[in-house]
């Protein structure tokens, strides 16, 4: 039996249809009531939210998940990256009002001391620290577009699908940090211990991105 | 309330006892093949270590002066003050040498991960090239882990040479790309980056199959001959593998061709260490002869490290049997008499010198033994029923 971790969610039904391609049986997913453990054929799911996702494989409670690209980084968990569904697709990037956005025109002493709200704040750590700048960091759990329009900080560093949200806030992309997607990832245990299970759903993999012609769903 | 600084825990209890256990076995096993003891200090200079740890290790040291104001870090590694150590110790002459040694490491903990302090078993065995070298780590690693009832442990096998070799034919920076996205273990990136190149043979060039090399031992050598033909690398897993086998341990190994322990350091076969019990890697090791050059030693080495506290909550062994011993009214020299006789038939013992007899059986309750013993009557008895059983003495 393989023990799968599927972020809660939003996101959850694209990781329902994803396992659906694979032929991974979902009936007892998709009427799953408030039940957070659900075993299902060969397969055992649990739900999580996004950002506990990779802490499951990183232990190897979870043979394997589907997680975003976002929260692996963040996480920093030790796990395997197998291949890259396609689906969940948006970015990380910093966003802020115009008159902050005209200072990363300028020279970088300009944005010393800034204040950037995230609930991210590995990769926005790592995003400024790389550029030499020193900010201050104020995590927050959600909504985090109203942080500058309040007054909260000056910038922030947050996932962006449409960019409606930003522009409904008065803010617009500043920088592009990174691509994000939802992955398809194994534990570094399991990927040893149960490879032929998973050599399985990775082949299983491969032929359903083909079949679908999905351009962007890149298997092993 | 005394705190204590945070990523730093005490061990105690039943967990330092398991922790002891293991670091015993791991020492009888290894000495009995003539690896010595070894105590580093606890601190290593910055200027003798610093050029020879491999980069993705610089980040995690943490720094610390001297009372003399020498400039170093919390010991990082085992291995360099064990090779340093070998070299200036020991004559080339008197090669191969065995190290094993224990004791805390200290590294930046990488998150989710909490701790900076780490408790690790380890061996060197430096100054032999052949594979009875690798074959000799790896099995007393594995009766080890199986003295201490650890559930059928598992080494992945690789060979650092092996993937040096398969990636050497492309451009520097595709190589560099494939070895970091290994190494990372970030399969998607790796088959992106040799998409993106247009290899001669396309989606059938030998790279693209190199992730899925991996599992059976026999079986995934006969796969990576069919494709990359029998080189050196793989001759020398055979060879290990084949020996392995002959040992009875053949049912422990796995094979992983494209499993890449910090490729600038490893030389030859590398290995990780799991068990179906444990979420991840028990540690893990391997061939190197980069470092030895830095020490001016001309050869290879072999070594390995293990979480002692990972290896020990797995463990299952049979102690001695703990129990409280009265010994009501009678004196220190017959007490501790009888209680040897107890020691010697498989008790652990815990003197009770309190006059009142219930007292000695609720310290015996508040312990979660087992047993009770009356010295005084040489007998024990099990704390469940009070049923007289043994007479020890």
């Amino acid at each position: 039996m393989l023990t799968l971790c599927l972020p809660t969610g939003r996101v959850l039904d694209e990781a329902v249809e994803v396992l659906e391609n694979l032929d991974i049986p979902t009936l007892r997913l998709r009427d799953r009531g408030r039940s957070l453990v659900i075993q299902e054929g060969d397969f055992r799911f649990l739900l999580a939210k996004p950002m506990d996702v990779p802490v499951y494989v990183h232990y190897g409670i979870a043979d394997l998940a589907l997680a975003g690209s976002d929260v692996i980084w963040e996480t920093g968990a030790s796990l395997v990256e197998l291949a890259d569904t396609g689906r969940g697709v948006c970015r990380i990037v910093l966003a802020g009002p115009k008159k902050v956005a005209a200072r990363f025109l300028g020279h970088e002493s300009r944005l010393m001391g800034l204040r950037v709200a995230t609930k991210y704040p590995r990769i926005a750590e790592a995003f400024f620290a790389d550029r030499g700048i020193q900010v201050e960091f104020v995590h927050l759990n959600g909504s985090i577009e109203m942080a500058p329009r309040l007054g909260l900080s000056d910038c922030i560093v947050d996932i962006v699908q449409t960019g409606s949200t930003l522009k409904a806030n008065a803010l617009s992309v500043i920088a592009e940090i990174a691509p994000v997607s939802l992955k398809f990832v194994a534990s570094c245990k399991s990927l040893q211990l149960a490879w032929d299970g998973i050599k399985e759903i990775i082949g299983k993999f491969s032929s359903s991105s083909r079949k679908a012609g999905d351009e962007d769903g890149k298997a092993v | 309330m005394s705190r204590q600084p945070k990523g730093t825990r005490t061990l105690g209890g039943r967990e330092g006892e398991r922790i002891e256990r293991c670091r015993k076995v791991f020492f009888e096993t290894f000495s009995a093949y003539g690896y010595q003891p070894f105590y580093a200090p606890g601190l290593q200079l910055f200027e003798s270590a610093w050029e020879k740890l491999p980069p993705r290790f610089r980040k995690r040291l943490i720094p610390v002066y001297t009372p003399s104001g020498e400039p170093c870090f919390l010991r990082a590694d085992l291995t360099l003050a064990a090779v340093a150590y070998l070299s200036s110790h020991f004559s080339p002459q008197e090669r191969p040498l065995r190290v094993c040694y224990a004791g805390p490491l200290y590294r930046a903990p990488i998150p989710p991960e909490t701790d900076f302090e780490k408790m690790q078993f380890g061996a060197e065995l430096l100054g032999w090239e052949g594979q009875g070298a690798d074959v000799e780590v790896i099995a007393l690693l594995l009766r080890s882990l199986r003295r201490l009832g650890i559930h059928s442990p598992v080494v992945v096998l690789g060979h650092a040479g092996f993937l040096r070799e398969s990636l050497s034919r492309l451009d520097r920076s595709l190589s560099s790309t494939l070895t970091m996205a290994l190494l990372e273990r970030r399969y998607e990136a790796f088959f992106d980056a040799l998409g993106e190149a247009h290899l001669p043979g396309g989606a059938d060039n030998p790279l693209f199959r190199l992730p899925y090399l991996r599992g059976n031992a026999s079986r995934t050598l006969k796969e990576a001959n069919l494709l990359f033909g029998e080189t050196q690398p793989l001759r020398d897993l055979a060879l290990i593998v084949g020996a392995l086998e002959e040992l009875g341990l053949g049912e422990n190994l796995r094979l992983d061709l494209a499993l890449a322990r910090e490729l600038g350091y490893y030389s030859g076969p590398v290995f990780e260490i799991f068990s179906g019990s444990a979420g991840f890697s028990l540690g893990g090791g391997g061939r190197y002869d980069g470092l030895l050059e830095q020490y001016g030693i001309v050869g290879q080495a072999l070594g390995f490290g293990l979480d002692l506290r990972t290896v020990a909550s797995l463990s299952r062994f049979e102690g001695p049997t703990p129990a409280v011993a009265w010994c009501g009214q009678l004196s220190p020299r017959v007490a501790l008499e009888r209680a040897d006789d107890f020691i010697a038939s498989g008790y652990r013992i815990e003197l009770s010198w309190q006059e009142n007899r219930e007292g000695a059986i609720q310290l015996a309750r508040s312990r979660n033994y087992g047993w009770w013993i009356d010295l005084p009557a040489c007998t024990a008895y099990p704390l469940d029923s009070m049923d007289e059983e043994e007479t020890g003495c």
